[in-house]
């Protein structure tokens, strides 16, 4: 990807402040990843199981919605198996300070209202629960 | 814009590229395509991470893997396993030598615990060919608040409190250096950004051009702000090819941006900035010699006062500083003096950035506050020493410096404190020397330098540290008297004191550091014609322990100039007379029978 090309010279602290946010989406991942106590993780298994039963488009999925609902905190990692193939694909939430919540079964549409419910709103999405 | 689920940085430092960084990022694209992965992966070739004994680096995001010494062909194992299934390549893992533990993380790993990056911040963290990701880490920001919110004074008021000090050696108050060209009359002024890094084994100011090249342009131009400049000059050597290359790029886009030329961020303020590119000579790093070459003329220094700031390039005011000093400027500016005071140690606030080389574990560019013990960098951050071999000295100051021995080892760095043990902090080579290194060895690798790098111009300079540099080589050959280790130190004051710049006023201090605490080496070499490291071949032998021979003949056919006497189950002998020295046989006896002697 190359070096989008600027609109017009900034003239301002206030439009460089507007490029800084909007470049700053890119460099944001490596800046929570040093300080990794403080994000959510949403960790997805990436074994041949999971592969198979869809787990990398559930993946991307949460990549996508994270990304449109502007949660800056929120790391999206694949994992190895966790043991229950019939499951796939799993994924686990772990927001800081609270236990770890499992879910199965998680398809694209599951993944969105995981989203919107767990790591928006803060609620459970008990019917995907593990 | 599509959303990224991986970024993998690759360091693309002058280092990583000698041990292949392109080769394994071109390895990888492959194979992120060949697992349909490169869509959703951003690959930056970003600077130096400073670990450059064990590169190439890779980092991968967001995991915040390190791996260490990857190849071409590690790189279809780290897709498959690691950015498509999860599963992190641990081979690949940095192992601390000392303990053997492995390391995933690197703020987990000692060589970066005891670091703190103010300089070289950016450096492996943004892509210095791509100015978005710069202003994206609040990058112009200073500049911008400088511009449209604060008076020249009171950025140059900033710096003063600061208590910046000049990183290339001399360890001037640059915010005085500024106040100084800011108080000249004149219509025209200069700053000139000095990137003529000489000293042998030192890279500090090349990593931070090619890792993060627009912290130093944009020092600049506060610096240009805060004077009254217009026009800027950046002297590079042309031995940094890297470097000139990323400082170019990222010139254009600043200017693409408008953050460098007419009115910047709307004001009246305009600067734009040139490079000029040097032919590597040493002496060209000394202020004034840098701006007869940046003139055309002949790199010679000329006499101080008057300094560069009242008259300088085109004899005009000009700010020279260092390239580390600038980098820490836009940070200074964004967080306060205060901030910065509040790391290092009293009078030295701040970091320094170091090349950490020789007989260490932890090769590479390390940056840590002032004040920090020398042992500690060995020890902690350095892993020790290689080969649990014995610390004998480090050498700081390149040619201009001098060694800290073992009874020194816990000198605090600071610019004071270094000068007291016989060394100088100087630009930031730090080489580390064990047993195995003869310090009058090292003495006369230095003078050699200095010697060869001398422009000629002033005759203490010229023709004295010759005559050092003979009398040197006279005690390494066994031909020395003890008379001549005072006529080293005579002769090396009288330079000190009598040479133009700062080159032949500091050629001399390896010499003198050496003999005043390595005396008894000294004294070896003269009076008992030996040298206690094996080093000088001069007064080397190579002897074979009879008791210890078992008459194999592998150090008989090894040797090149046959000069090795014996047969099967008959001991064997070295003829002295036909020997040079060259230790194949010290190497290949499975015994250990053949030692210096």
């Amino acid at each position: 990807m190359g070096m989008t090309k600027p609109a017009k010279k900034i003239a301002s602290r206030e439009e460089l402040a507007k490029l800084k946010k909007e470049f700053h989406a890119v460099t944001l991942m490596r800046e929570i990843s040093e300080n990794p106590e403080n994000r959510t993780e949403v960790v997805v298994s990436m074994e041949t199981c999971g592969i198979k039963a869809g787990a990398r488009d559930t993946m991307l999925a949460f990549v996508d919605e994270v990304a449109a609902n502007g949660l800056e905190q929120v790391s999206v990692l694949a994992a190895s198996c966790a043991g229950n193939c019939d499951a796939e694909p799993v994924i686990e939430i772990k927001m800081p300070g609270r236990s770890p919540v499992r879910y199965k079964n998680v398809d694209v549409a599951t993944a969105k209202e995981i989203v919107k419910e767990h790591l928006v709103l803060g609620n459970i999405v008990e019917r995907a629960k593990m | 814009m599509s959303n990224y689920r991986l970024q993998v940085l690759i360091c693309g430092g002058t280092g990583c590229v000698s041990s292949g960084c392109l080769d394994v990022q071109e390895a990888l694209i492959e194979s992120l395509r060949k697992h349909g992965l490169y869509e959703e992966t951003k690959v930056i070739k970003v600077g130096c991470f400073g670990f450059c004994e064990q590169g190439p680096i890779m980092k991968v995001y967001p995991d915040n893997t390190f791996y260490v010494r990857v190849k071409a062909e590690d790189c279809a194992e780290i897709v498959e396993e690691h950015l498509l299934k999860g599963r992190p390549v641990d081979r690949l893992f940095f192992k601390e030598p000392s303990t053997g533990e492995r390391y995933s993380h690197h703020r987990d790993m000692p060589f970066y615990q005891s670091q703190v990056r103010v300089a070289l911040k950016l450096c492996g963290v943004v892509d210095p060919e791509n100015i978005e990701d710069y202003i994206a880490v609040d990058g112009y920001d200073a500049l911008a608040k400088a511009v449209t919110e604060m008076t020249p004074m009171q950025i140059i008021d900033t710096i003063k409190a600061s208590g910046l000090r000049g990183r290339g050696g001399a360890g001037f108050p640059t915010g005085v250096k500024w106040e100084t060209a800011h108080n000249a009359k004149s219509d025209k002024k200069y700053v000139i950004c000095n990137a003529d890094e000489g000293d042998p084994g030192a890279f500090m100011d090349r990593s931070i051009m090619e890792g993060d090249p627009h912290s130093v342009i944009e020092a600049m131009t506060l610096a240009a702000y805060a004077i009254g400049a217009d026009e800027g000059v950046v002297y590079i050597r042309a031995e940094y090819p890297l470097a000139v290359n990323r400082l170019e790029i990222a010139i254009g886009q600043a200017r693409e941006y408008g953050l460098l030329g007419k009115n910047i961020f709307g004001t009246d303020f305009s600067f734009d900035i040139s490079v000029s590119l040097g032919a590597g000579a040493f002496v060209c790093g000394e202020e004034t010699a840098l701006i007869n070459s940046v003139q055309g003329q002949r790199g010679e220094p000329s006499l101080k006062p008057p300094f560069p700031a009242q008259v300088g390039l085109w004899k005009k005011p000009t700010v020279i500083n260092n390239v580390e000093t600038l980098a820490n400027i836009p940070q200074i500016i964004n967080k306060g003096a205060d901030w910065f005071q509040s790391i290092g140690a009293p009078g030295n606030s701040g970091t320094k950035v170091f090349a950490l080389a020789g007989k260490i574990n932890n090769v590479g560019l390390v940056e840590v506050p002032m004040g920090i013990k020398v042992s500690d960098i060995i020890y902690k951050i350095g892993g020790g020493i290689r080969g649990g071999k014995k610390f004998k000295a480090m050498q700081t100051g390149g040619p201009s410096g001098g060694c800290i021995s073992d009874e020194n080892i816990d000198v605090e760095v600071t610019f004071e404190n270094l000068q007291k043990v016989g060394s100088m902090m100087g630009s930031g080579g730090m080489i580390v020397m064990d047993e195995d290194d003869c310090m009058v060895d090292i003495a006369k690798f230095y003078l050699d330098f200095t010697v060869e790098e001398s422009c000629g111009k002033c005759t203490p300079c010229r023709i004295g540290n010759k005559r050092l540099f003979e009398i040197l080589g006279r005690i390494s050959e066994g031909k020395g008297k003890l008379s001549d280790l005072d006529e080293l130190r005579d002769l090396g004051v009288i330079i000190k004191d009598s040479s133009l710049c700062g080159l032949g006023q500091t050629a001399p201090n390896p010499v003198l550091s050496t003999i005043k605490f390595f005396a008894e080496e000294y004294r070896a070499h003269v009076e008992d014609r030996k040298c206690p490291s094996g080093v000088c071949k001069g007064l080397l032998r190579y002897v074979i322990i009879p008791e210890k021979c078992i008459a194999c003949t592998l150090c008989k056919r090894v040797c090149p100039t046959e000069c090795i006497i014996g047969e099967p189950k008959v001991t064997h002998v070295i003829d002295q007379e036909r020997c040079i020295k060259c230790g194949a046989c010290e190497s290949k006896c499975p015994k250990r029978a053949i030692v210096r002697g």
